[in-house]
């Protein structure tokens, strides 16, 4: 829901907010070596981290700036991307595909990363979202096992979702994770962090005592449903443990200074940049292997040349051609800065590849028509990963392909063992490995 | 036919319990005599093999089992009515010694465990408990929490509410929100903030002017020397263009064409309280019908509403035409919640979308002048809520330079500043004020001794205050306020079991489990300071004590919880959104027809609750609690305004009673189509009390016809000429059919709607237009199991009420799942029988049953 003037926050610093820890996660390894060759090494032999990013722009993409006419290798660049064509050669994009069922306009951007059916319709209870699912199980290799991330509206709506349907508040402050990540602070800061996770292990604790002195009063079958409290103290707890763990270990030291948050709503492209710049910071140093970023311009009137309308009200041109004309520009300057992140994933090296190589960076938006509120035809491209780059996969346009067959592809590329996520029928047909 | 089982306990020698695996003998002879020729391990007729069945156990797998046995004998159901008979004198004897087998064999297996599970609260008690622990009216918790399952119709039972580490972190979380609410961070009241807000002020209604969706009205007429745009022509100026010609700020009234949609809310953003508490809200509201340009009268009282933006509608009230009127209502509004405004009755539609926008538009919209708002009006301060945590401890400013962690404080102020001067709290300057103590320990003690039984709404003993306050020792020892330290106890106590469970020792309850589950019961939450006095006293279990304290909580208005959450739940109205009409098929159904729906079945249910009015009312009542949205779908002339009020029914109108009202009409059928078979099955289980057994598997699903073919009833022709489906969907189809005289937003239909074949329709009230033809006729016509007939849905309630104590037997046992959170079982039969025995001279009135089960056995034991 698009609000205009920010309300104040309301969470508290909880120790388990604190040391940032994302829902749902098992009970961690506290036992694994840390980051860099080390960790990798002790990962397994051979295995190459695999990253994922996942981009969703909730305002639509004018169709005919987005899609070449021509599929296969031999497609003409559309003037979108014209702009990132110096990295044709790295990315592969889709057309004719959509989530099943997914439908209700605006609301299928609770759905992108998740496929869930009708998230229009009341009563609508999300699932696990591609990134969760990946945290799953490799979430705790890293520092921060997911980084949620909005650029946009003044709330903290997310496209991350928990297994119970649950969406993970969005991070929206550049500096606030370069701080995470890299700002060791001070001795006393690393302290105070340590001793409200060991607060909230007494916490835990003292409840769990509790539970223990109400047991005694129990029949046998009323014991069953105390011992889920137990399991879940039990769960929580190591939680905890993991987290803590985390604050004792050094963090990386980088060249690029704390950023500063720019607080001018309007300022789309420069918000955009800095996120970019924290997040290929995160990659490069094995910060987080998995990230999404939801881009909210609802309610903006960006700061862009030619633009003087909030992007909402021009999505719905009504094909006017000066609305279209203004629209362009705001979406242009979405594939400038995604430009701009490719080529700064491309100059990175990890070994023997380049960041992009070990990074799956999948760019699209929830509606294939803005203008209609229509859902098929999603404009949806996946860059680096060590695909087989260069195609325009052409789809049904009527009876559109699953989308969610790229997640499954996506995962399998990871090292996740699955065949299936939400409404998928296998994996993304044409997408090959390099 | 139940048989009355009043007596048949006494004096009989009971034998010995069937989990011996001795089949007694009178049990043997007569299932060898009278089923075994059908039911042996060769013919196994229905899947039932009686040999193998009586060898098993008698345990919980195979116990329901033998209910439907004993059931089926005492319906006379089985042997089957073509087959030799047995004697009475062998049926009652049969009868007599399957019931001796179970009720024992059922008693011994509760002895260990009670009749009902130990349980957690489900999320919306807990967001009750919380709200009226710290008098907090709109603390929102309940949706940071999963939502919970349903077992036996209801989340109020053990088996529906599991717990998981999700569960816990969003206690911990919550705990925290509540704290964070309650604990008061300035010394003094807050200033009194009141203004008035005009609707050209704030952004979303900017947008809707510029993008065509609105218009700027003075003196009930288009303004055009404020904003030209819609008239002119003109491709309209972006808002940035907009603002900077100053435009804006636009003081005069504004008329809005556009309804709530998922990109437009009419949001007062220039208005977000820093103190949550109460606001009084005014507003002035009227509406009319654009006409390109014209500003003519309305041709119906438009409705509007008021909504916080975190948790929905606050209020509606009637904007009548061309007149502007005004309404007051007094609101807890959150810390940074804001009022958003919705135009409740229009049709959605996007005006700014269509051709000529608004210059070529004829549309009905509804105007606002302004909205007042005043608050937080405080009767004393700090509010009860910071007093429940620190007593009357001062709070007094922190010293910055003591070395101690300050306690954690959360800036607060709006993004518009100007016109709320006070409103600024920015906490690196500003001083901090926390409640302080100069003899920690013993206040904390003193404090919790207070909140914990509150909390945990039993006793709590001295060791247990101790254990608490050295949690509180043991945090005041690392260098924080008091208040931090306090705050780590109160957060560990609502994350305990002791909260978050519902105690209930086995045996006759305890008091204070007794008054905790009449209180969960008629109030969602915990005993108020009366019931705990009384509970203190070991006085509420006295009947008499009861009985008056039951009636004292359905008077109070927390009883609207009890209304709300059981009907919705019994009635499965939670399914309300579940589908959406088709638009085609139903373009009169439209949001604040759906908000009517549910409001009607509520005011109903405490119609009948209040009044003690009869059960049989339940299926047929000669009135009907309508406002002017139902009463134009049900065709009851008359009727205007938007408060549901009670309406008695003319004759021949087809309503009157549940299973006529459009919300269980809606949650029984789908988008498009309705099935005999679900509502059938509904009526059921929700009116009778008797559920249908599950379809076998493998059937196929049915699919409907919308166009104009053939009719659901001709579809389902094999249940009655299949005697393998007829033996279940004789009983299960017959109420659906008479139901198929309502479509599935709940309007009266003789003809099917379709979308191609059929013949022209009128367009029905509230739509535009009309995309839908009339198809085959409908038949409500069908036939009783016994071979009762009737024509139509009228007979059919008529043969309903033939049995009120059925009906009544039912809602007492819907009653007693939701107070106990256990469905009556075949032990708890006897008692069922001899609480209604109690409401018959009422006729079952329904404020009776209810407070007969407050007074059974079957409450006031676990």
């Amino acid at each position: 829901m698009p609000t205009h003037f920010s309300r104040p926050t309301l969470s508290r610093r909880t120790f388990l907010r604190g040391a940032g820890i994302a829902l749902s996660l098992p009970l961690l390894d506290a036992m694994r070596p840390i980051f860099g060759a080390a960790a990798r090494a002790a990962e397994a032999p051979t295995a190459a981290p695999r990253r994922m990013l996942a981009i969703e722009t909730n305002m639509g993409l004018i169709a005919d700036n987005f899609f070449p006419k021509e599929t296969g290798l031999d497609w003409t660049p559309s003037p979108y991307l014209q702009i990132i064509q110096q990295h044709r050669k790295d990315f592969t994009l889709f057309s004719g595909t959509s989530h099943p069922a997914v439908d209700g306009g605006h609301a299928a951007e609770l759905a992108f990363l998740t496929a869930a059916a009708h998230p229009g319709a009341g009563g609508f209870k999300n699932s696990i979202s591609l990134d969760q699912f990946a945290a799953e199980q490799i979430g705790a290799r890293t520092r921060i096992p997911s980084l949620t991330i909005l650029v946009g509206s003044e709330n903290r709506h997310s496209l991350s979702f928990t297994r119970s349907g649950v969406m993970i508040p969005a991070e929206k402050s550049a500096a606030a994770i370069y701080r995470r990540m890299f700002v060791q602070g001070t001795p006393q800061e690393v302290e105070a962090r340590v001793n409200d996770l060991r607060e909230g292990r007494s916490v835990l604790d003292f409840v769990n005592d509790s539970a223990k002195q109400m047991q005694r009063d129990l029949g046998p079958r009323d014991r069953e449903r105390l011992d889920q409290y137990f399991t879940s103290v039990r769960d929580l707890e190591g939680q905890l443990v993991g987290a803590e763990a985390w604050e004792h270990r050094p963090k990386p030291k980088v060249s690029m200074p704390e950023p500063k948050d720019i607080t001018e709503n309007d300022l789309l492209v420069q918000r955009l940049q800095q996120m970019f710049a924290v997040l290929r910071l995160a990659l490069e140093t094995d910060s987080t292997r998995l990230i999404t970023l939801f881009i909210n311009p609802f309610s903006m009137v960006p700061k862009i040349d030619g633009v003087t309308h909030e992007t909402h009200s021009i999505t719905h041109h009504g094909n006017r051609p000066e609305t279209l004309h203004e629209l362009a520009l705001i979406e242009a300057a979405h594939f400038q800065t995604l430009d701009e992140l490719l080529t700064g994933l491309k100059a990175a090296k990890e070994d023997n590849e380049t960041l992009l190589d070990r990074t799956q960076v999948l760019f699209g938006s929830c509606m294939g028509n803005a203008n209609a509120h229509d859902n098929h035809n999603l404009p949806v491209l996946i860059a680096g990963g060590g695909y087989k780059h260069g195609q325009h996969l052409g789809f049904d346009h009527k009876q559109n392909y699953p989308l969610p067959n790229l997640f499954v592809s996506m995962l399998q590329r990871m090292g996740l063992e699955t065949d299936k996520f939400a409404s998928s029928t296998g994996t993304m047909r044409g997408l090959e490995v390099a | 036919m139940r048989s009355r089982l009043a007596g048949i306990l006494s004096g009989l020698a009971i034998v010995a319990s069937l989990a011996a695996a001795e089949v007694p003998k009178t049990t043997r002879d007569f299932v060898e005599n009278h089923c075994a020729d059908c039911h042996d391990a060769d013919t196994k007729k229905g899947g039932l093999d009686l040999d193998a069945f009586l060898a098993a156990p008698l345990d919980e797998k195979t116990f329901s089992k033998w209910v439907r046995l004993h059931d089926l004998v005492s319906d006379g159901e089985m042997p089957p009515k073509k087959k030799s008979q047995p004697t009475a004198e062998e049926r009652t004897a049969f009868l007599q010694e399957v019931t001796g087998s179970l009720v024992t064999n059922e008693l011994a297996r509760r002895a260990a465990n009670g009749r009902s599970t130990f349980r957690r609260l489900n999320r919306t008690e807990y967001e009750n408990t919380l709200r009226d622990l710290f008098d907090l009216p709109g603390l929102a918790v309940r949706d940071m929490l999963p939502e919970d399952g349903r077992a036996d119709g209801y989340d109020k039972v053990a088996a529906g509410l599991d717990l998981s580490h999700v569960q816990l972190e969003k206690y911990l979380e919550a705990a925290n929100k509540a704290l964070d609410a309650a604990i008061a961070t300035q010394p003094e009241r807050p200033p009194l903030f009141k203004d008035r807000l005009y609707p050209g002020d704030q952004y979303m209604i900017k947008i809707a002017l510029t993008g065509g969706d609105g218009v700027c009205l003075k003196d009930l007429q288009y303004d055009p020397s404020v904003f030209p745009e819609p008239l002119a022509g003109k491709s309209d100026r972006g808002l940035r263009e907009l603002e900077q010609s100053k435009l804006f700020p636009y003081r005069g009234s504004v008329g809005l064409f556009r309804h709530d949609d998922d990109a437009f809310h009419a949001d007062f953003a220039r208005f977000a309280p820093i103190q949550a508490g109460f606001y009084r809200v005014r507003v002035s509201v009227w509406s009319f019908l654009w006409d390109k340009g014209q500003v003519l009268p309305s041709p119906t009282t438009q409705v509007a509403s008021l909504n916080a933006s975190d948790r929905g509608v606050l209020g509606y009230f009637d904007a009548p035409s061309l007149q502007p009127t005004e309404h007051e209502m007094v609101v807890w509004l959150n810390r940074g919640e804001h009022l958003v405004f919705n135009c409740a009755s229009l049709v959605p539609r996007r005006v700014g979308e269509e051709k000529g926008r608004a210059a070529q538009a004829t549309t009905p919209g509804i105007a606002i002048d302004w909205l007042d708002v005043e608050g937080p009006l405080f009767d004393s301060w700090p509010a009860p809520a910071h007093q429940r945590l620190f007593g009357d401890l001062p709070l007094t400013q922190f010293d910055k330079k003591s070395g101690i962690k300050p306690p954690v404080r959360i800036p607060q102020g709006q993004h518009a500043p100007a016109n709320l001067p006070n409103y600024k709290l920015d906490y690196p300057n500003q001083p901090i004020w926390t409640a302080t103590s100069s003899a920690p320990e013993q206040d904390a003690e003193k404090l919790l001794r207070d909140f914990l039984p509150r909390a945990f709404r039993h006793p709590v003993g001295d060791e247990e205050v101790a254990r608490y306050v050295g949690l509180v020792r043991s945090r005041l020892a690392s260098k924080i306020t008091f208040e931090e330290a306090m705050r780590t106890a109160y957060q560990a106590a609502l994350c305990s079991p002791d909260f978050l469970f519902l105690h209930e020792p086995r045996g006759p309850l305890e008091d204070h489990a007794l008054a905790s589950r009449l209180s969960y019961f008629l109030w969602g939450s915990l005993p108020d300071a009366e019931l705990t006095k009384l509970a203190d006293a070991g006085r509420l279990h006295a009947p008499a004590t009861l009985r008056a304290q039951a009636e004292r909580m359905l008077n109070d208005p927390k009883a609207t919880r009890f209304v709300t959450d059981f009907t919705d739940q019994w009635l499965d109205l939670r399914e309300m959104d579940l589908t959406s009409p088709d638009k085609k098929l139903y373009p009169e159904f439209h949001p604040i027809l759906r908000d009517a729906m549910p409001a009607e079945t509520r005011a109903f249910f405490r119609e009948l609750l209040v009044h003690n009015l009869p059960v049989r009312d339940v299926v047929h009542a000669d009135f009907a609690m309508l406002n002017q949205r139902l009463a134009e779908l049900y065709g009851i002339p008359g009727v205007s305004g938007c408060e549901v009020r009670r309406v008695a029914l003319p004759k021949g109108t087809e309503r009157g009673g549940l299973l006529t009202q459009a919300s269980v009409l809606k949650v029984t059928a789908n988008g498009t189509t309705t099935s005999p078979v679900k509502r059938g099955a509904w009526v059921m289980r929700k009116i009778l009390g008797q559920p249908p057994q599950p379809p076998p598997p493998l059937v196929p699903a049915v699919e409907p016809d919308i166009s104009g073919v053939t009719t659901i009833r001709a579809q389902l022709e094999k249940h009655r000429s299949d005697p393998v489906c007829a033996g279940c969907h004789a009983k299960i189809d017959p109420a659906g059919l008479a139901l198929e005289s309502y479509d599935v937003i709940g309007g009266w239909r003789e003809r099917y709607r379709s979308v191609e074949k059929g013949d022209k329709a009128e367009v029905p009230v509230g739509a535009r237009n009309i995309s839908f033809k009339l198809g085959p006729a409908v038949d409500p016509s069908g036939k009783l199991p016994d071979g009762r007939a009737f024509a139509n849905i009228d007979e059919l309630e008529r043969l309903l009420l033939a049995n009120e104590r059925q009906l009544a037997r039912n809602l007492a046992g819907q009653l007693l799942t939701y107070a106990t959170g256990a469905a009556p079982s075949f032990a708890d039969r006897t008692e069922v029988e001899r609480l209604l025995d109690t409401t018959q001279k009422s006729s079952y009135g329904v404020h009776d049953l209810v407070l007969a089960v407050v007074q059974s056995a079957l409450f006031t034991n676990k």
